[in-house]
């Protein structure tokens, strides 16, 4: 399944969650969503939460909470 | 007539300092209906995962919003279970979760991926324990031990404007020639799944003007917007799935599009006016349940109640000899995820071994206190070179295996032995576990692009361990050879 962060293409596995697509795009983004530092929104800026399941083809994009 | 006069002068002063008042209240009280209007207030919530804690926030909101409106109606986009051991575990699994919906009288829950989860049987159990119907369009369960749900229901307002709620559930898994939802296979077992969008239009005719149709959807928002797309006949739909926290819940074609994130973190609320028989206004929001104070204290006694049972204590195996290593565990968390799996070979990562099993009483507890991580496990289909490709990826040692054993020949290159010593067959291909971290944390060479089996590795350990009654992992050892 191919989704795309930040439009990066990500090839995950059929079934992957946010999380699971997070942590093939970046380590160090997926420990940072797990520190609530970042959050993903589709492409409607509706946020997506870690386990929710992905569809072929969507696109995420990264937002850093600030300070 | 001058009496009338000054009556009406005042219900206009009295209406005008109304509109101009703001309102900060959650609970919003409707304004009185006028002859031939009447207010709707649907609250939805999708993806509760069996998570409880919430429960006496969302339940004084209800109330409240009860208190101030004749039309009132409570829904759930499916999922309600897998997420939190207190309920997944229980000894009637999943009681807990439908016991807390009955007491907030929802009216009804489309039936998500994840109510297959503890077998068809119990979901039957949880579906007559339930006071509210689940409800699904696309599902045929003619030769399944599964009861068939209702397609649909009509809900009524106050002065009977009816309200079609069709459930309908995701087929986004492919095995073999079949679609099935996300889940294993085997607790769909004669069950046949319908693609969505043609299922729906067998329903569209449903709609007239004088009514509201509502898609109660465990489909994913992506789909959600396709069906939107679809038919104009649809007014709302509230979804659940893919755990979008939709703030401003958006018009896409005619429908209305909502979510409201997951585990009772949102309950959605929707606000429908209608005026002679027609719906001239609606409109939605989340509320967030961490900004609401107050708590229904009956409900918080009970979820208390449940969070304190003795569910994670209850022994499921005998552990005759201590652990000594890492491997000795890891072998047996990869054995669990073959025998539950049937996987061929399974692969579990050192940093995915959290704690010890104790010697003696193995509790359910400590399964979750070994592996925490809620990791579910992915089957790929993988020649020798693309597993000794995945050992390779990983340190020395890292990757604790079940159906195998390698060793480390040095110079980097890795043989892969079956049990008796003898060389794994390199023509052929392998049916490969791999928590969802190693899918996904690893970098190796694979032409199969892996598929979910919807089981974390906690939940394969647990019915290993209860199937087994007792086991000794003293000396078992299946990775040889030296550090380069």
């Amino acid at each position: 399944m191919r989704i795309y962060i930040d439009h990066t293409p990500i090839e995950t596995f059929k079934g992957a969650r946010l999380a699971d697509a997070l942590l093939s795009y970046s380590k160090e983004a997926y420990k940072q969503l797990q520190l609530k530092q970042i959050w993903l929104e589709d492409e409607r800026g509706n946020r997506m939460e870690a386990d929710g399941r992905l569809w072929e083809g969507i696109e995420l994009f990264i937002k850093h909470k600030t300070k | 007539m001058i009496k009338t006069i000054k009556n009406l002068f005042l219900l206009l002063i009295i209406l005008c300092i109304g509109a101009c008042t703001p309102n900060n209240s959650n609970t919003e009280p409707d304004q009185p209906d006028q002859p031939g209007s009447e207010n709707i207030v649907i609250l939805h919530m999708n993806d509760l995962h069996a998570s409880i804690n919430n429960f006496p926030k969302i339940a004084a909101y209800i109330n409240q919003v009860r208190e101030n409106n004749d039309n009132v109606f409570l829904l759930s986009a499916g999922d309600l279970f897998s997420g939190n051991p207190v309920v997944d575990q229980y000894a009637e699994k999943g009681y807990p979760m439908i016991d807390l919906m009955n007491r907030l009288k929802f009216d009804a829950s489309a039936i998500g991926n994840h109510e297959f989860d503890y077998g068809q049987a119990i979901l039957n159990q949880r579906i007559s324990q339930a006071n509210f119907p689940f409800i699904c369009a696309n599902m045929d369960t003619e030769s399944a031990t599964l009861n068939q749900p209702k397609a649909y229901i009509t809900l009524k307002t106050k002065t009977d404007f009816p309200i079609i709620v069709l459930g309908l559930i995701e087929t986004q898994t492919k095995i073999g020639d079949r679609y099935i939802p996300s889940t294993h296979p085997d607790k769909v077992e004669g069950i046949h799944f319908p693609y969505y969008k043609y299922t729906t239009e067998d329903y569209t005719n449903l709609k007239t003007d004088n009514n509201l149709f509502i898609v109660l959807s465990h489909l994913g928002q992506g789909s959600d917007r396709t069906l939107a797309d679809t038919y104009d006949e649809i007014d709302l739909i509230i979804g659940g799935h893919s755990h979008s926290v939709i703030n401003s819940p958006y018009i896409q074609n005619k429908a209305l599009i909502c979510q409201a994130g997951s585990k009772g973190n949102y309950i959605g609320r929707i606000d429908i006016k209608i005026e002679d028989g027609l719906v001239i206004s609606k409109s939605a929001k989340l509320i967030e349940v961490e900004n609401l104070s107050e708590t229904d204290t009956e409900i918080a006694s009970l979820v208390s109640e449940y969070n304190n049972n003795s569910t994670l204590d209850k022994v499921i195996a005998q552990n005759l000899a201590p652990f000594s290593n890492k491997d000795e565990l890891g072998s047996l968390m990869t054995d669990a995820i073959n025998w539950k799996v049937k996987t061929d070979i399974a692969f579990q990562n050192s940093g995915g071994i959290r704690s010890w099993l104790p010697f003696g009483d193995i509790k359910i507890r400590d399964v979750y206190e070994l592996d925490p991580f809620n990791n579910e496990v992915i089957v790929f289909e993988m020649t020798c070179s693309e597993i000794r490709s995945l050992i390779k990826s990983a340190n020395f040692g890292d990757l604790k295996v079940a159906g195998i054993n390698y060793r480390y020949l040095g110079q980097g290159e890795i043989q892969l032995e079956n049990y008796d010593g003898s060389l794994l067959d390199e023509t052929k291909t392998y049916k490969v576990g791999l928590s969802s971290y190693i899918a996904s944390a690893y970098t190796f060479n694979h032409t199969d692009e892996g598929q979910n089996a919807f089981i974390t590795t906690a939940e394969c350990l647990i019915d290993f361990l209860t199937f087994k009654e007792e086991i000794n992992y003293t000396g078992v050892k299946r990775i040889f050879g030296e550090s380069n």
